[in-house]
């Protein structure tokens, strides 16, 4: 019986640092906060969501977050699963955890605050709470160096997604789109619960002066010119003053380390 | 109402074809299985496979773990699904005497799909508070709920006896279907944008959220459910020969009625309560199945689960590897594959009449 096996394993077992994981992130700034804590190198797959940063996108995939399947993540013989919320069925994150993988399941909460606890979360998870502290300060500072004066007038904003042509929907409370335009300085005038359909009439009532269009529904539909070309915006105010303004899909509504930035082109957009 | 006669085959079946067909299937069943068991994203030996199921001590621990904890619940689960969906499909075609019937004829599905909505949309705050034993028990409780509650709601409602009844019964679950349909739909206009997605995951149909404690129960389900609707065989078969005839040759046309609608709900509920909506099997298999052995239902009802349970294990396998790493729903295979054989079917069986 090869000892000569167990004499290498109890070796490697040493050479390797304890803290030597192998990660799989779920959510495209569950990535990015992980890369950012200088953990990126023991990520062995990622998902689809998860391009940012450009060393992420080399990594194997293992499927859209919502939809996993479980032996895609297990063939990845992970040590740890970093899940954003969201992130599932939860039914497969079980049957992942039955197979003696850790899965840590993330806090999710559309504030200055919601980005530090997910950051700190992670650094606990990956016995990198120094570092995790230190990325969370960084984030609050900048986060506060954007906040707008308490004073300032508030632009009536509103997020749009379009699911298909003709058919737009608008962030109400509790998304992250309302989180991102509040923490602009703005005011959603889509009074709803959750992301809803958008009817003429609601959208004339609300009176958007800056439509705020995500990326990936700009892609989706084919660019701003489509958007502005939906019936339900066109005699909106934000679309007849040509304030469509897009913004980049997972910094601005992924609440992770590139919320500044996302924030910073905001204001840069809104300023010019 | 069309019947069935005309489109099943007119020439008599010797016991050889069962015999063939019971081969056929039989041999299908186990290459699907044995597949289903070899291949997948984590690549395992076969002999590590054999090791795993028969001998797991001295297997490969991360191979034991994947063959017996993920692939043999889902292969059982797809197996269990296929059979109980061909089944239903089966006894409700000769019920209704409609080559059209397919399992969610009287509303199960969409009570089980309602149950799941209701789950999605209203369950978080209880499935925090649940024992962790008991959290995987939770969606599919809610769906099997709501398929029981479906079927509960047909039978208190078509409890008469005599001639309409049987029509009476189909038009219900017409109804119960489309309530059930507003009823997703309005839950799915006020669920969350996660919600919402959690939702149209499941509806698609998938067998990737199989649990090993759920399967157990809904296995007994399944079973208990296939084992009475073999035994209506016999009365399925008067049945064909219309409700009159059926009556007066001492066939009890409103019991058989209210059992046979219990029996396919069991099936149904508890397949859907696995998988979600798996389309188009419980229409296709029974035909092809009848085009080949002929319309009497001894021999129909355990070659359709046999056929079925095999067609479905192969879709899964197919849903599984295609699109790897990632997984695709096995309702949108099942359609794909199982559109084209019911044209074939639908065509075929039309020259028959037409002869």
């Amino acid at each position: 019986m090869g000892w000569w096996r167990v004499l290498l394993a109890l070796g490697l077992l040493v050479a390797t640092p304890a803290a030597a994981q192998r990660i799989v992130t779920l959510g495209s700034e569950v990535t990015e906060i992980v890369f950012a804590l200088g953990r990126g190198a023991q990520v062995v797959a990622v998902d689809d969501t998860s391009t940012h940063p450009p060393d992420a996108r080399a990594l194997p995939r293992i499927g859209y977050f919502r939809a996993l399947a479980p032996e895609p993540v297990l063939a990845q013989r992970p040590t740890l699963v970093l899940a954003a919320a969201g992130a599932g069925p939860e039914a497969v994150l079980r049957q992942v955890e039955r197979a003696g993988v850790r899965v840590v399941r993330l806090p999710e909460a559309w504030t200055a605050d919601g980005v530090e606890a997910k950051i700190r979360a992670i650094g606990r998870a990956l016995d990198a709470e120094a570092a995790a502290e230190r990325l969370a300060a960084q984030t609050r500072a900048a986060l506060a160096a954007l906040a707008p004066p308490p004073d300032a007038p508030r632009p009536r904003m509103m997020l749009v997604l379009a699911t298909a042509p003709g058919r737009v929907l608008a962030a109400g409370q509790d998304t992250a789109g309302d989180g991102f335009i509040r923490l602009a300085g703005g005011e959603n005038v889509f009074r709803a619960q959750g992301y809803r359909p958008l009817s003429a009439e609601a959208a004339l009532a609300a009176a958007p002066e800056v439509i705020l269009v995500p990326s990936h529904v700009a892609r989706m539909v084919g660019g701003l010119e489509a958007i502005a070309r939906e019936p339900v915006l066109a005699r909106t105010p934000a679309v007849r003053q040509g304030r469509l303004i897009l913004i980049d899909s997972q910094a601005a509504l992924g609440f992770g380390p590139r919320l500044p930035e996302a924030l910073a082109a905001l204001r840069r957009r809104l300023a010019g | 109402m069309a019947t069935l006669a005309p489109a099943a085959p007119l020439r008599a079946r010797n016991g050889r074809d069962t015999v063939a067909a019971g081969a056929v299937f039989g041999f299908l069943l186990a290459a699907v299985a044995a597949l289903n068991l070899s291949l997948g994203a984590v690549s395992v030996a076969p002999d590590d496979v054999v090791r795993a199921l028969f001998d797991p001590e001295r297997a490969d621990p991360a191979a034991a773990l994947v063959v017996r904890e993920i692939r043999l619940p889902r292969l059982l689960a797809a197996l269990a699904v296929g059979a109980a969906l061909a089944a239903a499909g089966a006894a409700l075609q000769a019920l209704f005497r409609n080559p059209l019937a397919d399992p969610g004829l009287l509303g199960v599905s969409t009570g089980s799909a309602l149950g799941a909505a209701l789950w999605f949309v209203a369950g978080g705050t209880l499935a925090a508070a649940a024992a962790p034993a008991l959290k995987p028990f939770l969606l599919p409780g809610a769906s099997f709920a709501g398929a029981l509650g479906a079927i509960g709601v047909v039978l208190a409602l078509a409890a008469r006896s005599g001639p309409g009844a049987t029509l009476l019964m189909l038009l219900l679950g017409i109804g119960v279907n489309a309530l059930g349909g507003a009823c997703i739909g309005l839950l799915s206009y006020i669920s969350t944008d996660t919600e919402l997605r959690s939702l149209s995951v499941w509806l698609l149909g998938t067998l990737a959220q199989v649990e090993r404690p759920v399967l157990l129960v809904a296995l007994a389900i399944v079973g208990a459910g296939l084992a009475g609707l073999l035994a209506t065989a016999r009365e399925l078969d008067l049945l064909a020969l219309g409700e009159e005839a059926a009556r007066h040759l001492g066939l009890d046309v409103d019991a058989l009625r209210q059992r046979v609608a219990l029996l396919t709900a069991l099936c149904v509920g508890a397949a859907v309560a696995l998988a979600g909506l798996v389309g188009f099997l419980g229409l296709v298999v029974p035909h092809v199945v009848r085009l080949w052995l002929g319309p009497g239902h001894r021999r129909l009802l355990p070659m359709a689960a046999l056929g079925g349970a095999a067609f479905l294990a192969l879709a899964d396998l197919a849903a599984r590897l295609i699109a790897l790493p990632a997984e695709v729903p096995v309702g949108i295979v099942m359609a794909f594959a199982g559109a084209p054989p019911f044209l074939w079917v639908l065509r075929s069986a039309w020259r028959r009449v037409a002869a």
